[in-house]
């Protein structure tokens, strides 16, 4: 039997017999011994309340079901194969990508359409030589069938040299464009040229009231479109190539500022020359009558052809 | 792992698991928490677990995870959240009551050895293997917490006394 039991080591004795540390024995011998000392047993008494009851563990039993089974369904998240989870992962990736390209179609379909729905349709672009063999206008669409003619002078070069032949332009309204690339020396023209401009911007005014068909609308647009072309290539002689588009289009909008001739545009402090420089000059026709149209400040002058 | 090999560890294990987190937290609802997430961390390392040592583990987990519910967290005990024990015997309620108050006083690893020992049964060196302590170091804070145990007990009987 280990050491008797006394008030200096009673409590690491109660600690062990509790902890289950002696025979049978010895735990008889020992609990007769504490039985007839009072304050051992008191304290034996208090002793023995500091052991957890372990017989309560079916109420939890009972009581959790609920929650366990809660448990047991994570594992079939957790044992779900990897091929498995990795297609799932996969849903969104692909739920993304497949936004982005419709969103990049829808965006291109709005931009086009967009670009169709603006204020006015092209019917025929072609570009015409800077020197005389402009005839092509007038040989591929008669002044009837066009609804609106638009000069473009587009300056790209101040050399044009070669003349290309004009291809046949379609006399439907369907949507088509051709450009006629020339070139010309027109180095040898820059002497007259200032002249030329100076007597067309002076009869500009006389020639536009007096125009009545499609040949003098081409002849007249043949002048100024050159005269002005031949100009910017005198300043800027530097400029290889030069390039005059005619674009026909068909008009919608109503004219905004109507002027019936030229000198009210010096009225209006409007420099014609600056003004055509580096910008498209329309020649345009609706139900008012048949206008020179330039744009200035974001907007537009309608010059009354008549 | 199969599933039935889980699911039979989660019944064997479920409720032993929670009624040591709850004895020592006072709360059922933090208990379940933590017992939640002791099974989600055997699940994440199912693979490197020793069969025949699930209980070990997992005992472990949550002994470590009691640990730092009261570390990083004031935690107030609700003592009211504990009565989960049968009332067919007063004197039994009484006791159960007592001891339940009582521990949930000690300090967090006092509670861990005496819930480890007197409800799970596990012996010295089990518990030194959950709690990471040496041998004497269990025997050692197993008395001292006992002792402790006893002291608040008798505390919470004598002021049931006076009170009444």
């Amino acid at each position: 039997m280990k050491d008797q039991i006394n008030k200096e080591n009673y409590e690491i004795v109660f600690f062990q017999l509790m902890e289950g540390e002696y025979s049978d024995n010895e735990k008889t011998a020992l609990l007769d011994t504490i039985a007839q000392d009072s304050f051992l047993a008191f304290e034996w008494e208090n002793w023995k309340k500091a052991k957890l009851p372990n017989n309560d563990i079916a109420l939890y039993n009972e009581n959790f079901t609920e929650f366990f089974e809660g448990i047991k369904n994570e594992a079939i998240i957790y044992n779900t194969p990897e091929e498995q989870k990795e297609s799932k992962n996969k849903i969104l990736p692909i739920f993304f990508a497949v936004s982005s390209v419709a969103a990049c179609i829808l965006a291109v379909l709005f931009f086009f359409n967009d670009q169709t729905d603006s204020r006015t349709e092209m019917v025929k672009e072609v570009v015409l030589p800077l020197d005389n063999s402009i005839t092509s206008v007038d040989q591929e669409a008669t002044a009837n069938e066009i609804d609106t003619i638009i000069l473009a002078s587009t300056v790209k070069s101040s050399k044009l040299t070669s003349i290309e032949p004009t291809p046949p332009a379609p006399t439907n309204d369907s949507v088509q464009t051709e450009d006629i690339v020339t070139e010309d020396n027109i180095l040898k023209e820059q002497n007259t040229i200032e002249e030329s401009l100076d007597i067309i911007m002076a009869g500009a005014d006389t020639a536009f009231s007096r125009l009545a068909n499609a040949d003098e609308i081409k002849s007249l647009l043949q002048s100024i479109d050159t005269a002005y072309q031949d100009k910017n290539a005198i300043a800027s002689v530097q400029q290889p190539k030069r390039q005059l588009k005619f674009t026909v289009e068909k008009h919608k909008i109503p004219p905004q500022i109507i002027l019936t001739s030229l000198a009210q545009l010096s009225d209006m402090n409007i420099d014609v020359t600056a003004l055509m420089e580096d910008q498209k000059v329309f020649v345009l026709r609706n139900s008012d009558g048949l206008f020179l149209r330039l744009e200035k400040d974001g907007g537009e002058i309608l010059i009354a052809l008549r | 792992m199969p599933q039935n090999t889980f699911n039979n560890i989660v019944d064997k294990l479920g409720p032993r698991l929670l009624r040591f987190a709850a004895k020592q937290i006072g709360s059922i609802d933090i208990a379940k928490d933590l017992v939640q997430e002791t099974f989600i961390v055997y699940l994440d390392k199912q693979v490197d677990i020793i069969p025949g040592k699930e209980k070990s583990f997992l005992f472990k987990v949550i002994s470590y995870k009691i640990l730092d519910h009261f570390k990083l967290k004031k935690h107030n005990v609700d003592y009211t959240t504990i009565h989960l024990y049968s009332t067919d015997d007063h004197r039994e309620y009484e006791h159960k009551e007592l001891i339940n108050l009582a521990l949930l006083r000690l300090k967090p690893v006092a509670k861990q050895l005496i819930t480890l020992r007197d409800l799970e049964g596990y012996n010295y060196q089990e518990v030194a293997d959950i709690m990471d302590i040496s041998i004497g170091k269990v025997k050692v804070y197993l008395f001292r917490a006992r002792k402790a145990l006893k002291e608040e007990i008798i505390k919470i009987d004598m002021s049931y006394e006076r009170s009444n």
